[in-house]
């Protein structure tokens, strides 16, 4: 138990190197950053088309900002966020269990931490694809083919990176050898 | 504190391969010089005493080095410095081939002299050649033990000198003989020796600080003796054994009544008697397995090691039994001290044996090019790696001979290990209806009770389901798994102390404790 709280916490450090940044993103979507922020020119210039937004009966996207921050970034950086922290915590836990009995058996279960890595991006891909093209959030019509493929970009250097970070640092350390350069890491770390 | 542990007669020989099996795991004291009495030098009990003896003194002393290997001070594995004399067995009569006729000079003796040996020995005993023991007949083997002398010069005694002059000097010295009460050589020499070693101590005047103790083995094995060819020759008959016993008690029942010779003694014996399918008169055909009442007397001698057993002016006799059913258990396994639990130490040896013997040894046995794709892995990183680097060749020396040597003699002692306890298993109770049940051996283990060479034969390589089955290797705790052992590995805390292949051998003992 005590190695898998170390693991637990050398994970939530990794995570929190990058992760940080979608914290960042959901705190100040949640408290609306106003017509006038840095983030929602970036949006409009970015992200949204202008034609949209007037076919849905709004000037600029300043006027609907609000909406589109407080509610679908906001419900969809939560969800990766803390779909992210689980995955990440339950490699990192489950890594504990696997039935490394023998030298050399570790390299076996990369096969494990590879699928289970592509069901974690395939995650982060329909999580933001629901979120973008979803009819339940009127904003997201507004959301251009190329800004919504910049917000999957986006999404997956926030969310992704900190997911390798954590399982790097949090696989157990007769595991390391399933997770990409993870057995580079120093014997005593 | 100086101790000493005699071993006499096959039984004796025996015993001692509990007892280091024992002090290997971590039971017994800090140091010990260990000794055997056997006329019958080749016998097989004896000889496989006597290498596994040097096979412990050699690993010990290669991982206890200070220099190069070290398991460091607080390490339980192989912790007893063990020594011992350039010959670990002592023989009472030296020449080739002797008889009891020559040793005692029989063509010189007045008649008168000579009719009474005539009413206390047949012409066959008179007769017998005695390089093979002295044949279940005690009484030529208290006469060759008193015929020889016991002056300081010679290596044995000396060490009995010597350890009379540490008690005289103010160092506490514990003495321990381990024999059967029937048989020959052991049931002559416990009585001789123990009291020619009381006889030095009050020539030396040391009223304090010396300790006797002794473990008495009672009858707990017989043998079918085949009918043929065995007219006219002398061995130890098992329908003889429970007179002898008989005889001894009475003998030893006076002795201990007139003249207080041990500090403590310790009895043991089994009821029903395990049946050997082996019979050999002596030599090195004389192989018999290690059975469980010998681990009894082992212990006892640990515990009279102990540093936590207070010895009294009182003379004390020990017994010991098992619990009432057919079955044999850990919890029939007595603790050799109340912080020493004999259980957990000899199921992590064994455990430790099986671990390495099939995993770990295995994967640092050969030549850097095979070894080295292990070299990421985080055990043998922290472990291995950092431990063998030789600064000036910029290299990992695991794969070097003088690396290679110490894994492979550890290989050889873990299946000695594994060896003892399933033969230990297997031979007390067949054709019994006891039933043992320390370990679960038939998984990587094939029993022959009638291949007296080799009655276990242990497998080279286990599949998958058999490594699966490690955690009901020890009855009684069946949670520890092979993962366990490789996770604790790589977690388990080096010793500041430890060097080179001690911090690895130490830290996968240490992995192996449940």
């Amino acid at each position: 138990m005590k190695n898998i709280i170390q693991s637990i916490t050398y994970s939530l450090i990794g995570l929190a190197t990058i992760s940080w940044i979608g914290i960042y993103l959901i705190v100040i979507s949640v408290a609306d950053p106003g017509p006038d922020s840095y983030i929602v020119g970036f949006f409009s210039d970015n992200i949204m088309s202008e034609e949209r937004i007037q076919n849905l009966g709004f000037d600029n996207f300043a006027e609907i900002s609000t909406s589109f921050f407080t509610k679908l970034f906001f419900h969809m950086n939560l969800t990766l966020a803390i779909l992210t922290t689980l995955m990440t915590l339950a490699w990192c836990v489950a890594s504990h269990y696997l039935n490394i009995d023998s030298p050399g058996k570790a390299k076996i279960y990369a096969l494990h931490w590879l699928v289970f890595t592509g069901i974690f991006v395939g995650l982060v891909l329909a999580i933001v694809f629901y979120f973008t093209g979803s009819t339940q959030y009127s904003s997201a019509q507004a959301i251009t083919k190329g800004g919504q493929f910049l917000l999957l970009v986006m999404s997956l250097l926030i969310y992704v990176l900190p997911y390798y970070l954590g399982v790097l640092l949090g696989t157990a350390r007769f595991a390391r050898s399933s997770v990409l350069f993870a057995n580079k890491l120093p014997g005593g770390f | 504190m100086k101790n000493f542990i005699i071993g006499i007669g096959g039984t004796g020989a025996k015993c001692l391969e509990h007892l280091l099996h024992s002090c290997a795991a971590g039971l017994g004291p800090k140091n010990l010089w260990a000794g055997m009495v056997d006329q019958d030098e080749a016998n097989g009990n004896v000889s496989r005493t006597k290498i596994l003896l040097s096979k412990y003194m050699n690993l010990r002393s290669t991982l206890r080095d200070e220099g190069k290997h070290d398991l460091a001070e607080d390490s339980d594995l192989f912790k007893t410095n063990i020594i011992t004399n350039n010959d670990s067995v002592w023989l009472p009569i030296k020449d080739a081939d002797p008889t009891l006729k020559q040793l005692i000079n029989y063509n010189y003796l007045k008649d008168e002299v000579k009719g009474l040996i005539d009413c206390l020995y047949d012409p066959e005993e008179k007769d017998q050649n005695l390089s093979e023991g002295f044949r279940a007949r005690p009484n030529i083997g208290a006469a060759a033990m008193l015929a020889t002398t016991a002056n300081e010069d010679d290596p044995f005694w000396s060490q009995i000198y010597k350890a009379i002059d540490a008690a005289r000097g103010g160092e506490e010295v514990r003495v321990f003989i381990i024999s059967s009460i029937f048989g020959g050589t052991g049931a002559s020499g416990f009585p001789n020796i123990a009291r020619r070693i009381k006889q030095i101590q009050k020539e030396k005047n040391v009223t304090s600080n010396f300790h006797l103790g002794g473990a008495l083995m009672l009858p707990y094995f017989n043998y079918q003796v085949p009918e043929e060819n065995m007219e006219g020759e002398l061995f130890a008959r098992p329908e003889e054994f429970l007179d002898q016993t008989k005889g001894a008690l009475q003998y030893y029942s006076k002795l201990f009544e007139y003249d207080k010779i041990f500090d403590q003694v310790y009895v043991t014996g089994w009821d029903p008697l395990s049946k050997l399918a082996n019979f050999k008169m002596g030599g090195n055909l004389q192989n018999n397995p290690p059975l469980f009442p010998e681990l009894y007397a082992a212990l006892g001698a640990l515990k009279f090691f102990s540093e936590d057993n207070k010895i009294n002016d009182t003379q004390e006799i020990f017994h010991i039994g098992k619990n009432e059913t057919s079955d044999i258990l850990w919890s029939d396994i007595p603790n050799v001290s109340a912080n020493l639990n004999s259980k957990e130490s000899l199921s992590k040896l064994i455990r430790f044996a099986f671990s390495y013997n099939w995993m770990y040894g295995p994967a640092l046995t050969g030549s850097w090019s095979k070894i080295k794709k292990y070299q990421n892995e985080n055990w043998f990183k922290r472990l291995i790696y950092k431990n063998t680097y030789n600064d000036d060749s910029k290299a990992c020396e695991i794969g070097h001979e003088h690396n290679q040597e110490i894994i492979s003699s550890m290989q050889e002692y873990c299946q000695d290990v594994l060896i003892w306890i399933t033969d230990m298993q297997y031979s007390t109770v067949v054709n019994t209806d006891q039933k043992m049940d320390l370990i679960a051996a038939e998984f990587f283990s094939e029993f022959s009770a009638k291949n007296t060479s080799k009655r276990v034969n242990i497998k080279e390589k286990l599949n998958s389901s058999e490594k699966n089955q490690f955690n009901t290797l020890i009855n009684d705790s069946k949670n520890l798994k092979l993962l366990n052992i490789m996770s604790n590995i790589c977690y388990k805390k080096v010793n500041r102390d430890q060097k080179g292949l001690g911090v690895f051998m130490d830290i996968l003992f240490r992995s192996c404790e449940q």
